[in-house]
């Protein structure tokens, strides 16, 4: 770096809007966070969905990035722990493993219709936008 | 030789996705054949960015791993497994008990990731954490092998994209712009700046205006409790933007007065460096990664009290000496991460580290 910084004296100002602060009699109480609850607001959240295609974007990227799903999620222990479980996931796995490709494969095709659908919404916003815009110039015209 | 990337998930616009994508263009640069692996990827990446791991090639001894670490997954498991020199990115993960009251998935998601990285401390060669708190993080894990620090490459260029106008021409009037970045997440502690915002208001500036922008995705009640706070406080022109385009982001730091973080665990924190970038003076709470990445500059405080807070916004916002070292200071901390720079680092580091296996 060949440019120096300038020093500020970060605890100085600090100690002088702490100063300002008491000067101006400023009350620092107020609701504290933990005091809330935001179970209503979820609940209110949750009833009324409203459409938003950054949204919908967003989840269906999210729905994409999370479609494959793993067999099994390592846990680590001791030896004989580890031992244990490496054998009740051999004995599992013939149960196990054709399960989660059906999910798997249920995943890429949820992930396909998201897909199609999303870009069917994109193909009409602009569809909508070109006709809106037509509209308006139509009615400038007839003025 | 081969030098391959492995991750996760690859999508379009994170940070780790970008530093991937940046790594790979220094490494083919380099003359190496190189390719990026992962799990998951994101289907607006321009085709052929990234391969999924199940198509990776056999790889031999002398070839090289970059495994970059950012979450729970199986894959920390599994890149163990390959008899191949192995470098491990770490990016750093949220410890689990900041999601505990919101996300339970969440939390096991961060602890599981977190297993993971311990699991590999005596498998790897060598390790770049993006900062001194990741390599320290790493350090306590028992990682014994060498560690250095490498900071997250960021494409400046995109940042020269234009602004979204809609949202300029929106909030492009009178009153003071605080702004934060980041997914809404309990461990980027939100409701501080929504407090710091609410003292602001009050005593400073009445037509003041906070913009938090982040997705809410997975955090719907950390989210849910943050509006009800705003609402009980009945503090007005607090904009939780959500999901938004890229364009829209960039209009929010032009719009910016004041950049406020009250974060809690960061193991980088790219919005610092992107307020650098846009010249918005920064605000910051002294913690993890944060101090790190400001590196002297920007405001870096060691007392969360909102009423101070405020008091500080309102003095970069009326004290123009203050506010102009501030952005020369960010100026010249900025420069640590060019891309150029940034890039001659890890062709140093890769070049000592295979020399020296």
């Amino acid at each position: 770096m060949t440019e120096t910084m300038q020093p500020i004296d970060v605890e100085k100002i600090m100690e002088e809007i702490r100063a300002e602060i008491k000067a101006k009699g400023y009350d620092n109480t107020m609701l504290s966070f933990r005091d809330v609850d935001g179970t209503e607001k979820l609940n209110r959240m949750q009833m009324e969905v409203k459409f938003n295609l950054n949204e919908l974007e967003y989840h269906v990227q999210q729905v994409n990035l999370r479609s494959h799903v793993e067999w099994y999620h390592q846990v680590e222990g001791g030896k004989l722990a580890n031992l244990f479980k490496k054998v009740i996931r051999k004995l599992t796995r013939f149960m196990i493993i054709p399960v989660v490709e059906e999910q798997n494969a249920q995943n890429e095709a949820v992930f396909d219709a998201l897909n199609q659908l999303l870009a069917y919404v994109k193909e009409q916003e602009d569809v909508i936008t070109d006709l809106q815009r037509q509209l308006e110039e139509e009615k400038k015209e007839t003025k | 030789m081969k030098i391959i990337q492995i991750l996760t998930t690859i999508s379009f616009g994170d940070a780790v996705s970008n530093d991937t994508i940046a790594l790979r263009d220094a490494l083919l640069q380099m003359g190496y054949e190189t390719a990026i692996y992962a799990e998951n990827i994101d289907p607006r990446l321009p085709k052929g960015t990234a391969k999924k791991v199940k198509y990776m090639p056999p790889l031999g001894k002398d070839d090289v791993i970059l495994y970059h670490l950012s979450t729970g997954t199986e894959l920390n498991y599994k890149v163990a497994k390959y008899q191949t020199k192995k470098i491990l990115v770490y990016h750093s993960v949220t410890p689990p008990e900041f999601f505990l009251p919101y996300s339970q998935a969440a939390a096991q998601l961060c602890q599981y990731g977190l297993d993971g990285a311990k699991y590999l401390a005596d498998k790897m060669d060598y390790c770049l954490a993006d900062s001194e708190f990741n390599k320290n993080d790493l350090l306590e894990m028992g990682y014994q092998c060498p560690v250095d620090v490498l900071p997250i490459l960021i494409a400046f260029e995109d940042y020269k994209k234009a602004p979204s106008r809609k949202v300029l021409r929106k909030y492009r009037t009178e009153g003071t712009n605080i702004l934060f970045t980041g997914r809404i997440a309990p461990n980027k502690r939100q409701e501080d700046v929504i407090a710091a915002f609410y003292h602001y208001k009050k005593y400073y500036d009445p037509k003041a205006r906070l913009f938090l922008v982040g997705s809410y995705a997975g955090m719907e009640s950390y989210y849910a409790k943050l509006w009800s706070y705003v609402e009980e406080l009945g503090v007005q022109d607090v904009y939780f933007t959500g999901h938004i385009k890229f364009d829209e982001i960039l209009a929010y730091y032009h719009l910016a007065d004041v950049f406020l973080c009250t974060s809690e665990h960061e193991g980088f924190c790219v919005p610092l460096v992107e307020a650098m970038y846009f010249q918005v003076p920064v605000i910051a709470y002294d913690c993890a990664a944060i101090g790190g990445t400001l590196g002297g500059s920007g405001l870096l405080v060691s007392d969360k009290d909102p009423l101070l807070l405020a008091g500080a916004v309102n003095r970069l916002r009326t004290d123009d000496e203050l506010r102009n070292a501030i952005l020369e200071n960010q100026k010249i901390r900025l420069q640590s991460f060019e891309q150029s720079r940034v890039k001659a680092q890890f062709v140093d580091y890769l070049t000592g580290f295979l020399k020296g296996k």
